[in-house]
């Protein structure tokens, strides 16, 4: 089966910054999203999991979405100026879809 | 002097105390107590609806009065008054960075609902009426310290940067959130139905509402001890004398204001515990937006496992005790 090459952008932030990043994204405008609610983990400030928290501080949440390259190009940059002063993970990946216009 | 005693041992001995107590020293001593988050969701907008609707419907049989008028400034004035004195003090007596301080200035400035529903019910199991707009009070008092504290926290640097990736929004997601908006929308439905809508739900709301909040205080507990042990890492004397004294300072603040605003000793308790209590939910959340390089284990700890079970145990009964003394009552 014929496949067609887009960027995966993967962003793990806080979850009161989420709406700020789908902002960004809203605005590229890329296709669409999907958010996942990150359940624990371990960085550079330590150790976190869900259970042992209250209220949305801490909390990390990933946001996953396929775009195409020039997309990316425009998304990258302002993703990482809104997220700079915080914690958080922005990366890219080369991927494969089978339905190119739906990105 | 004794009556405060004999009050706060009536407190810490009712259940909702007890079971806060419990879940504090279980996860203190390592228990993995806790609550699935979403229940503690449901349990906590149980509450909101219960306490927002109880307010309303006795609005309704007071009627509209200056004095609900007066009380809502006087939150409003607190609200946006606390932050400065509590940055001032540690100015004074920490080493905090100035961004620090601001952001721990926010959380007392704001209020802590959860200390506001447990002081209800102490207040009320004491034969104290407080006024039913209390609520509102409370939902006022929210934000006002939020915007004082990016004032005081104007000179750094992360916070032009926040500014320019959008702050929009940002008060109007903490006035949004959803326990203001439960809380509110009750106290409003609890308004327009009045006596009529409580003989309707009340059942629902008043008879379970104690047991509710043993359960709800149960998990708090546990979020507390939580906060407690991770306070002891990264607090210094200093810094947890400020989360316990700080809550006197603001009451203190508030005992004028409850007087000018003409509150009953019920109503005079309940803004003392607002103007002593410490958010650890919404203004966090604010916070990592607004001042992302103000530290969460400082202030979320500090409000969170200082200040929020010392409010809970000896706090409410100490402002009730001096709303009676000062309202009369």
């Amino acid at each position: 089966m014929k496949t067609h090459p887009k960027k995966q952008m993967t962003v793990i932030c806080e979850a009161p910054v989420v709406g700020r990043i789908t902002r960004v994204l809203d605005r590229v405008p890329v296709s669409g999203y999907t958010l996942f609610d990150a359940h624990a983990g371990k960085g550079s400030e330590g150790t976190w999991d869900t259970d042992r928290m209250i209220g949305d501080t801490g909390r990390m949440v990933m946001i996953v979405s396929v775009m195409s390259a020039e997309q990316a190009d425009i998304a990258i940059d302002r993703i990482y100026e809104a997220l700079e002063p915080q914690m958080g993970i922005i990366t890219i990946a080369d991927v494969d879809v089978l339905r190119p216009d739906r990105f | 002097m004794d009556a405060i005693f004999q009050l706060a041992a009536g407190n810490i001995l009712s259940p909702p105390v007890l079971f806060f107590i419990l879940g504090f020293v279980g996860s203190l001593a390592g228990s993995q107590l806790t609550l699935p988050e979403a229940m503690a969701k449901t349990l906590s907008i149980y509450l909101m609806l219960a306490i927002g609707f109880k307010g309303g419907v006795a609005l309704a049989a007071e009627g509209l009065t200056l004095a609900l008028v007066l009380a809502l400034l006087a939150g409003a004035v607190l609200s946006a008054l606390i932050p400065l004195v509590a940055f001032v003090i540690l100015g004074r007596i920490s080493k905090l960075p100035r961004i620090d301080a601001a952001a721990v200035a926010a959380h007392y400035g704001s209020i802590s609902i959860v200390t506001f529903v447990a002081a209800t019910e102490a207040v009320r199991s004491i034969g104290l009426a407080p006024e039913g707009f209390m609520v509102a009070v409370a939902a006022v008092m929210e934000t006002p310290a939020i915007l004082v504290a990016l004032f005081l926290a104007r000179s750094a640097a992360s916070h032009r940067k926040a500014t320019e990736h959008g702050n929009n929004g940002l008060l109007q997601e903490v006035f949004l959130n959803s326990s203001v908006v439960v809380l509110m929308g009750a106290f409003v439905i609890g308004a327009i139905t009045g006596a009529e809508g409580m003989a309707a739900i009340e059942g629902f709301i008043v008879v379970p509402f104690t047991g509710v909040l043993c359960l709800f205080l149960l998990d708090m507990g546990a979020v507390a001890g939580r906060g407690m042990a991770q306070a002891r890492q990264v607090l210094d004397a200093r810094l947890v004398g400020f989360g316990l004294v700080m809550p006197f300072v603001g009451a203190a603040i508030a005992v004028p204001f409850a007087l000018l605003a003409g509150l009953s000793a019920g109503g005079t308790a309940l803004l003392l515990t607002l103007a002593a209590s410490a958010s650890y939910i919404a203004v966090p959340a604010a916070m990592r937006l607004a001042l992302p390089e103000a530290r969460p284990s400082i202030y979320l700890s500090l409000s969170l496992g200082v200040t929020f079970p010392m409010n809970l145990t000896v706090g409410i009964p100490a402002y009730a005790a001096i709303a009676q003394l000062v309202a009369g009552g």
